[in-house]
């Protein structure tokens, strides 16, 4: 007799893991660390006679108006970007996690107030927010931080509350309630792991907005100040020749955007692998 | 095998399939699953054949083979299907199984709360399919069919159905709509996939007449998936029994039932409640020892704008002896779960008291922690009640940590004990939740609720999660626990037969008040209200041979309660 097979429908390719994005963040994290070893020039040095030379073997990037090697200047300034960035994410975690933590788990008043306080924030434009912070405390890197990392604790915490939420209605919280273990050890045992995962994609997604906003600032004239390079003051001293010179504010443009998107790359993909999809 | 066809009444078969195989591929270094391997199955022309076994053995599957609704990465292979063909009345060769969607076969599926669209309203869901099967745009003819087909399965005010979305019914009317839809292809043959698991026991009785009154109506044939074998002894007129993917014995129904021919079948007979060792009569010790008590105990909900509340628990009192099994059964509503909270101390009532050993419980987060260390709570479903993320280990040793008993050394000593103590080998407590099997987990959770000696498990619908088998290992392992411990039990369960089977005391529950309250066997033999008559009339009766001289004595369980495969 013989046999009929229903045939198989393929199934759904699998999410890709992201090898380029994950290079480009090897690259950026080896300048911020090693800026010495990969800068081919001293980021300070100036040479009049080569004053703002296109791109060549020679000077990878081009040179600006003082003759200083742009892409020296790009690899030194990526110290400065990217540490204020994560001291950012630092700070809007510990901030967010524990508003999120107070107020899903406690309830009742804590989370009207709270979520009362991160709904207001989260109703002014975070780029006005930090300028108002920057302006009020001054600029120095912890202030910066400080000023980037509030605009993200609105998400962060709205998200930490819905996941904390989600996991004290799981019958596990409830027996460790039950059996009487202490509340402090319930959330650092039982709900903070579990809610961990989605809180985490969140976080490397919003560490790519944090790198912007760091450049952002310092090209305001907030960050970083010259002549120490940092890829939003390099983009915003590069305006003023960019008629003739265009590589200057392009190239620290570009690695600006390529780091943003790698990291953006990043967050999707462990927030994919988080939701099981990888 | 092949079920026989009753000569007398044959009207023929209306469905053959033979040598049905489903296979999931392995992924990832996992081995390939066979789910279903070489099943036949024969249903007669309007008669009702039962596919029963546990949760794996591939009965579901099968169902969901038979209309091509299997998931894409799964491997079906049938050697011949065969549908009785409208017009001539003989058998018709069938190629792909989505042939018989619908106009030939109607899947009743398991689940009435997902299984209809919550968006979408009653009127809406039928109109989609009066269009699909019968061509139908009018709107008016819709609904006088609508009307026709809820009235025909029993819907009480069809007309104000029409209009209400799948939340504001109730499961035993959704049950019935799903039962409707699956009849507007005209089908002749319903399969239905466990169609009264989540109902309670009286509606339960309710939607299986249904099931055969319009079996009798429409001359349908029916092909019945379910556990409980005591359902499909009562209903089918064939059983299938499957085991791991294959059919261990099939046949008429009462040959099966009388004379069970594989083990297998044998030990779902004697696994049955009713096959407990019998519960010496309970007797107070005098003094008597209450250690739990309520008196008044009430509690409301709602209130709200325009709402009136509505007494989940009115007036509940009610006393536990030491070393006692006192048992709550109603309906989904009655108020059990609302006293359960109460009585662990989860809640706070609004009236009345709660009293261990005689004294009043007082609120406090201190309170609530000694309150705790006495009365302990296992969940309807181990899995959840379990951190996923922690070795079972050390969930069992967690009380003992937040009541700070011993050090390191004593607790791993301690959870060896308790392992030991519900039977399980002591290499598991490195393992986590996932690696075990259901039967497993609900012995590591009345492990952890042990740990601190209490006077009373509440334990809320313990084996209502689990196999048949499984179930009845874990009811001895409660009844051996409390004679050795004697450990209080107040026992939650709409499973009547597992009541009966343990408790000494029914509390029977209807709408937040007590009905009934009284000994088991006078509860079950005299019931005094009629709401208790009708929870009883409701069981599934199934008539075995008694006494079953010729089955064998009960074999341990060693493949149902074994671990569960990565």
């Amino acid at each position: 007799m013989t046999a009929t097979t229903v045939p198989p429908t393929r199934s759904r390719s699998r999410t890709s893991v992201p090898g380029l994005s994950l290079t480009v963040l090897g690259l950026v994290g080896a300048a911020a660390l090693l800026p010495g070893v990969l800068a081919p020039r001293d980021p300070y040095a100036q040479d009049v006679s080569e004053r703002l030379r296109p791109p060549s073997a020679e000077h990878l990037f081009g040179t600006d108006e003082l003759g200083r090697d742009l892409f020296s200047r790009v690899i030194h300034g990526t110290q400065a970007s990217l540490s204020i960035a994560l001291l950012a994410l630092a700070f809007a975690f510990g901030l967010s996690v524990l508003i999120g933590l107070t107020a899903g788990y406690f309830g009742g008043t804590a989370d009207r107030v709270l979520m009362g306080g991160v709904d207001v924030l989260l109703a002014l434009p975070s780029l006005l927010i930090s300028l108002l912070i920057v302006s009020g405390l001054g600029t120095g890197p912890l202030n910066l931080a400080v000023a980037v990392g509030v605009a993200s604790v609105p998400t962060l915490a709205r998200v930490t509350r819905a996941e904390v939420l989600r996991v004290s209605a799981q019958t596990f919280v409830e027996a460790a309630n039950g059996y009487g273990l202490a509340r402090h050890r319930v959330l650092g045992r039982h709900v903070l792991p579990h809610a961990r995962g989605p809180i985490t994609a969140l976080g490397a997604l919003e560490l790519a907005t944090m790198v912007l906003s760091v450049s952002a600032l310092s090209f305001l004239g907030y960050g970083t100040q010259p002549p120490d390079p940092e890829w939003g003051n390099l983009i915003a001293a590069g305006r003023d020749y960019f008629a003739t010179s265009w590589w200057l504010t392009t190239l620290p443009g570009a690695v600006l955007a390529g780091v943003v998107l790698a990291l953006h790359r990043v967050g999707r993909a462990l927030g994919a692998s988080e939701a099981g999809l990888v | 095998m092949t079920a026989a066809i009753d000569p007398a009444t044959d009207r023929g078969a209306l469905l053959r399939l033979e040598g049905l195989k489903v296979a999931y591929p392995g992924q990832r270094g996992r081995d390939a699953t066979v789910a279903v391997d070489g099943l036949s199955v024969t249903v007669p022309a309007g008669r009702a054949v039962a596919i029963v076994g546990e949760s794996g053995s591939g009965k579901s599957t099968t169902l969901h083979a038979l209309l091509g609704l299997t998931p894409r990465t799964a491997d079906v292979s049938f050697e011949r299907l065969e549908f009785q063909d409208g017009t001539t009345g003989g058998l018709r060769r069938i190629d792909d199984p989505r042939a018989l969607r619908g106009r030939s076969v109607g899947l009743v599926p398991q689940d009435p709360v997902r299984s209809l669209d919550p968006l979408m309203r009653i009127g809406a869901q039928f109109a989609e399919l009066h269009r699909h099967f019968l061509g139908l745009t009018g709107r008016e003819e819709s609904r006088a069919r609508t009307v026709a087909a809820l009235e025909s399965v029993g819907v009480d005010r069809p007309g104000l159905r029409l209009g209400q979305y799948p939340h504001e019914l109730s499961g035993g009317q959704r049950q019935r709509i799903l039962i409707a839809l699956a009849l507007v292809g005209e089908p002749r043959l319903l399969l239905a996939d466990e169609p009264t698991s989540n109902l309670d026991t009286t509606v339960q009785r309710r939607v299986l007449d249904l099931f055969d009154e319009v079996r009798a109506a429409r001359g349908l044939s029916v092909l019945l998936v379910t556990h409980d074998i005591a359902v499909a002894g009562e209903r089918a007129d064939h059983l299938v029994v499957m085991r791991a993917g294959r059919v261990v014995e099939s046949g008429p129904t009462r040959d099966i039932l009388d004379a069970p021919k594989d083990p297998y079948t044998r030990q779902l007979l004697t696994s049955l409640p009713s096959r407990l060792p019998a519960r010496p009569v309970f007797r107070a010790a005098s003094p008597p020892r209450v250690v739990l008590a309520s008196h008044g105990l009430t509690k409301s909900f709602g209130g709200g704008k325009g709402q009136e509340r509505i007494d989940a628990v009115r007036d509940v009192s009610l006393t536990l002896h030491r070393g006692q099994t006192v048992a709550v059964v109603g309906e989904s509503g009655a108020g059990k779960s609302t006293l359960l909270r109460l009585l662990t101390g989860l809640d706070r009532p609004d009236a009345g008291t709660v009293l261990l050993d005689g004294e009043e419980t007082r609120p406090g987060r201190r309170a609530r922690t000694a309150f705790a260390r006495r009365v302990q709570l296992v969940y309807q479903n181990p899995a959840r009640s379990l951190n996923p993320s922690f070795p079972v280990g050390r969930a069992i040793a967690e009380p003992l940590e937040a009541h700070r008993v011993g050090g390191a050394k004593s607790r791993a000593e301690r959870v060896r004990d308790l392992l030991e103590q519900v039977e399980l080998p002591a290499e598991l407590a490195a393992r986590r939740p996932s690696q075990l099997s259901g039967g497993q987990l609900q012995r590591v959770a009345i492990a952890r609720a042990l740990a601190l000696d209490p006077d009373v498990i509440v334990l809320d619908e313990p084996v209502s999660a689990l196999d048949q088998a499984v179930q009845f290992a874990l009811l001895k392992l409660l009844g051996d626990l409390q004679e050795r411990l004697q450990v209080a039990y107040l026992l939650v369960s709409h499973d009547l037969g597992v009541v009966r089977a343990v408790a000494d005391e029914v509390i029977v529950m209807h709408r937040g008040r007590v009905e009934e309250q009284a000994a088991t066997r006078s509860v079950f033999e005299a019931p005094t209200s009629p709401h208790t008559r009708a929870l009883l009339d409701a069981v599934p009766a199934l008539q075995l041979p008694t006494p079953l001289v010729h089955l064998a004595p009960l074999a341990p369980f060693s493949t149902s309660d074994g671990k569960k495969q990565p």
